[in-house]
């Protein structure tokens, strides 16, 4: 009698405590998201801003700007998340990749959360595109930013394959469809059509600026002629609003969005383990992006928003 | 439901006792009951555990994991160490090293109480009580698998635990053949 009263006793203790779990944990779970209120989320950008998924594993994809956007959207549904800062060290990348997310993160300000640029080693191009659409730029004095600018690459080997006995032939829907073909001369056609698209393109660029740095279009265009500029001629510019640190820019959307004392830090975008294992946690790069173009898996037109030279 | 209370019973607090009734009975249905609840009742406590971080979708998964590998690993653990108990002289039968096998998971059961008492101390102090604990029930298990190996036997203690570690060992020397072959294999092309 005595052992089945002490059984019983532990199987209650083990009910009882089953039981216990299942209601604490919830609570537990609501009151760590509430200790995590004023929540400041950093979201990455490293590398060359290219669309896509970049590279998949098995648990997550990091790379592409897919992931970026995700990890903006994430920033947006969480509660707990008051203000984003966006870490950029980037060269930039393609402008449709680069308007795609710079759009996301308008979306994102209109929620009423504020968004914080930090340029690291350099936020060219498409990079700045992206700090542009922030409500606040913070540079380093020495980072590396500006060439605002788009340009279409274009290669001719039509003397290369003379000299090799290669003759390419197609057969074509229409006069434009092999535009930019590296096996013959552009036409004067041709070229005008390309310097109207780049001249489209970096229309929408100066406009991005104009806007999100409250500039006069004129001004931005002045600018805007492909040069780099340091981090503190850029603030003496206009281009960047303050010269500091990560850190500083973290203070800086914690004040913004009133958040008193030291706000508690999310990094979105950090490899874990298991995507190590599982292979997604390459940055995208561009000697990638060159390998890609060089075996034709990216198509040769896309308008890339970066330095010539980097 | 009398006997099999007082078996439960004499497993936590006579152990030794406990071994030897059940093989000398066999009670396969019993053992069964109680390694399910060893395994149903902790996988359940980190089932909600999980359910409060993000890899709270994969919670139900991972308790219908535990519970198909922990009974395969059950059936085949008892066979594996029945085949080296008997190779170190052991005169006992299969279904009896089983059953009390079975018996012998009986304390992952204090893994519930053991995660809320975590759940209500500060995280510190939660993250190290859960650690010694769980460090605790292991011992405690592997412990209750030698007194069963010895119970079902009738070995020695140090048999009984040379019969325990002769897998780990066994696999620790295929891994370290495994390591000097490939590496063999592969030093005329590291130059």
């Amino acid at each position: 009698m005595f052992k089945r009263s002490v059984v019983l006793l532990i199987a209650g203790v083990v009910v009882v405590s089953l039981v216990a779990a299942a209601f604490l944990v919830p609570g537990l779970k609501s009151k760590r998201s509430g200790g995590e209120k004023n929540t400041v989320a950093i979201i990455y950008v490293d590398g060359v801003i290219v669309g896509g998924r970049g590279q998949a594993g098995l648990l997550g994809e990091t790379g592409g700007t897919d992931a970026i956007i995700k990890q903006i959207h994430q920033a947006r549904d969480d509660a707990a998340v008051k203000a984003v800062v966006l870490r950029i060290n980037s060269p930039g990348g393609s402008a449709p990749a680069s308007q795609e997310v710079g759009t996301e993160l308008k979306k994102l300000r209109a929620t009423g959360k504020p968004v914080v640029a930090s340029m690291g080693d350099m936020a060219a191009s498409g990079g700045y595109w992206l700090a542009a659409v922030t409500d606040r730029i913070y540079a380093n004095p020495a980072t590396l930013t500006g060439s605002i600018g788009v340009y279409i690459p274009y290669a001719n080997w039509q003397e290369l394959y003379n000299k090799i006995g290669i003759r390419s032939e197609k057969i074509k829907s229409g006069p434009h469809k092999d535009i930019l073909s590296p096996e013959r001369p552009m036409t004067a056609e041709e070229r005008a059509i390309i310097q109207v698209m780049v001249d489209d393109l970096y229309g929408q660029f100066v406009a991005v600026v104009a806007e999100g740095r409250k500039m006069d279009p004129a001004r931005v265009r002045q600018l805007a002629d492909g040069r780099i500029y340091t981090g503190s001629q850029a603030k003496e510019l206009g281009l960047v609003d303050e010269l500091g640190t990560m850190y500083d820019a973290i203070d800086g959307a914690a004040a913004m969005a009133g958040i008193k004392g030291k706000p508690v830090l999310k990094e979105y975008g950090k490899v874990s383990p298991w995507s190590l294992l599982f292979g997604a946690h390459d940055e995208a790069s561009l000697e990638r992006l060159f390998f890609r173009r060089f075996r034709q898996e990216v198509p040769l037109t896309a308008p890339l928003a970066m330095p010539e030279k980097w | 439901m009398g006997p099999f209370l007082e078996l439960l019973y004499d497993v936590i607090f006579s152990p030794a006792a406990a071994m030897r009734q059940i093989a000398a009975r066999r009670p396969v249905g019993q053992a069964f009951v109680a390694f399910l609840l060893s395994i149903i009742i902790p996988a359940g406590a980190i089932y909600f555990a999980l359910q409060a971080t993000a890899a709270g979708k994969f919670a139900g998964a991972f308790f219908a994991g535990a519970v198909c590998v922990r009974l395969v690993m059950w059936f085949v653990g008892s066979a594996v160490l029945q085949l080296i108990a008997e190779f170190f002289g052991g005169r006992g039968t299969a279904v009896g090293l089983f059953a009390a096998i079975g018996f012998a998971h009986l304390p992952f059961i204090f893994a519930v109480p053991l995660a809320v008492a975590g759940l209500l101390l500060p995280q510190g102090a939660a993250a190290t009580v859960f650690a010694v604990g769980v460090l605790v029930l292991i011992f405690w298990v592997l412990g209750l698998t030698v007194v069963a190996i010895q119970g079902v036997h009738g070995l020695s203690a140090a048999k009984a635990v040379l019969v325990l570690l002769t897998p780990l060992l066994a696999a620790g020397a295929a891994a370290l053949a495994a390591v000097v072959f490939v590496g063999a294999a592969l030093w005329p092309l590291a130059g």
